[in-house]
């Protein structure tokens, strides 16, 4: 029984991103986006990556989601697609060759003499060995970013005090 | 013209009784054997129901206590804001100071016509009002009210907070769009630059908690302050959380989203009966989200003497949050939303960064006091 909680993710975020390009509308194709975004943070959530799985969330959804459907909206749908045959067979092609190469590549994992489903480190022995052996450059980028973020800040203070 | 007002009041609410007798009788009688079996249960064992998830999901700290709640605050609210402007506020429904008045909204709510308009986006219009009260209403199931009375004791609860929260700007978005209407439109785009751009200090002001407590669950921050309140440690983050909060829950002065006199209604303009009602409710409910929330990493959640129990002082607590949040609205003046963006990024955020870095540098003297 445990195979049916990940085919029913599967199968609900594979009909959302299929929904998310194909759709007419391209407020509906947002939404479905929004959808595939939150099946794929709950399948994270059942491979037991809480961080990523809410971060996924919070993110994509809060955030991304939200942009894409903010310029759709403000730019307006434009006129809607039409169905074209050609397009649709190259899009087929092109699915059939990811998913083919998707196939190949699992049936190859499994076909090592030792298939280990569990990855050997955990969250704490990958931080503990970055933070060990990178520790250094992982500090300049944090200070890099902190200090992308104030710079981002002291521009927007700027602009605000030349339109005041 | 008082007799008259007087007059349709007092049927209306005989009438409302009538029907809420004969609903309530219809359910008990369908309900009857089930009911008897769980009095007896409750009598003999009343633990073994109480701590049920699906007693606390349903009635405590779940979605009975939040509909009463965000009923009893609508009622609170009116009168409140009333008295602090010397209006007199729901005076005729329900005898004593007008106290059925939010029942009776709800009656008229329900049995009003919910007008799709013409060129409106059917499904997304319908559906966005119930997904307003689902978004608002789940942050509760992280909340704890007492050790034993949170609904789901997750081990992360307060970034699963911050997660569902998200989706709210979304849902207002869509109401929005969905209206075709160009107060809605404009209403909808407010609040999501309203409510995107405040979801970062938020989450920043909820930090410090998490550091002094070394926890992501809002049960283990809320005993870690069995000594001392975190709001004593980081009150400027008490601060930009409460600013924070009142903008996320668009009210005033944050309601450029809804302002009345510009945007008629702003995006819940073509909503009707029951539909705005939903968004109504949920608004409420939000808010009592909320202000759990800010007990909970702030005020020290049940924490308090102990004559009383834990459950008393958090309701106690999250009580006067929600009566400090409802009577700001009689005292200050709508602001602009150039104001508000501006604030948000260019004063909260650096405050919270600051605060932060004030919190780091002194964690470990905090922590051996709060050990």
């Amino acid at each position: 029984m445990d195979f049916i909680v990940p085919i029913i993710l599967i199968i609900f975020s594979s009909i959302a991103a299929i929904l998310s390009l194909e759709s007419r509308s391209l407020v509906y194709g947002a939404v479905s986006l929004a959808i595939f975004f939150l099946g794929l943070s709950l399948f994270f959530f059942y491979l037991g990556l809480t961080y990523l799985a809410i971060f996924q969330v919070a993110v994509y959804v809060g955030a991304i989601a939200v942009l894409i459907m903010f310029t759709v909206m403000v730019v307006g749908e434009g006129q809607r697609r039409k169905r074209s045959v050609p397009l649709l067979a190259m899009g087929l092609l092109g699915g059939a060759i990811i998913l083919a190469s998707f196939i190949m590549g699992i049936s190859y994992f499994f076909s090592l003499p030792n298939p280990s489903m569990q990855p050997s480190f955990t969250l704490v022995s990958l931080a503990r060995y970055v933070m060990d052996n990178y520790g250094l450059i992982l500090f300049i980028l944090a200070l890099l970013l902190t200090s992308a973020a104030y710079g981002a800040v002291a521009l927007a203070r700027r602009e605000v005090e030349e339109t005041a | 013209m008082q007799e008259l007002d007087k007059d349709y009041a007092s049927s209306f609410v005989k009438y409302s009784i009538v029907a809420v007798i004969i609903l309530l009788a219809l359910v008990l009688y369908l309900i009857y054997p089930y009911l008897l079996a769980l009095l007896q249960l409750l009598f003999l064992n009343p633990s073994a129901i109480l701590n049920t998830t699906l007693f606390k999901l349903l009635i405590f700290p779940g979605l009975i206590y939040v509909s009463i709640v965000a009923l009893i605050a609508e009622w609170v609210e009116r009168k409140l804001v009333a008295r602090i402007q010397v209006r007199v506020g729901p005076f005729y429904v329900g005898g004593w100071e007008g106290l059925l008045q939010p029942i009776a909204d709800l009656f008229k709510l329900i049995t009003k016509e919910i007008i799709i308009p013409k060129h409106a986006d059917k499904n997304i219009f319908i559906l966005s009002p119930v997904l307003a009260f689902i978004v608002g209403a789940l942050p509760i199931i992280v909340i704890p009210y007492s050790p034993t009375y949170v609904i789901w004791d997750y081990q992360f609860g307060l970034l699963l907070y911050f997660a569902i929260l998200a989706f709210y700007p979304l849902v207002v978005l869509l109401a929005a769009w969905s209206s075709n209407n160009k107060y809605s439109f404009i209403g909808g785009l407010r609040a999501l630059y309203q409510q995107a751009s405040y979801e970062v200090p938020l989450f920043l002001a909820a930090l410090p908690a998490v550091m002094l407590a070394g926890s992501f669950s809002l049960t283990a921050i809320a005993s870690a302050q069995a000594k001392v309140w975190f709001i004593l440690f980081a009150p400027l983050s008490a601060i930009v959380f409460f600013a924070g909060m009142m903008a996320e829950l668009e009210r005033i002065p944050f309601d450029m989203p809804e302002a009345d006199s510009e945007l008629v209604s702003g995006w819940t303009t073509e909503y009707s009966g029951i539909a705005w009602g939903l968004f109504q409710f949920g608004a409420y409910v939000k808010l009592l989200a909320y202000s759990g929330f800010f007990v909970t990493i702030f005020l020290g959640g049940w924490q308090g003497p102990a004559i009383l129990p834990p459950l008393f002082w958090s309701l106690l607590k999250v009580s006067i949050v929600v009566l400090i949040l409802l009577s700001v609205r009689g005292f200050f003046p709508r602001i602009r939303i150039d104001q508000l963006v501006r604030a948000g990024w260019g004063r909260l955020i650096p405050i919270c960064i600051l605060n932060i870095v004030i919190i780091a540098l002194l964690q470990p003297y905090i922590v051996s006091i709060l050990r």
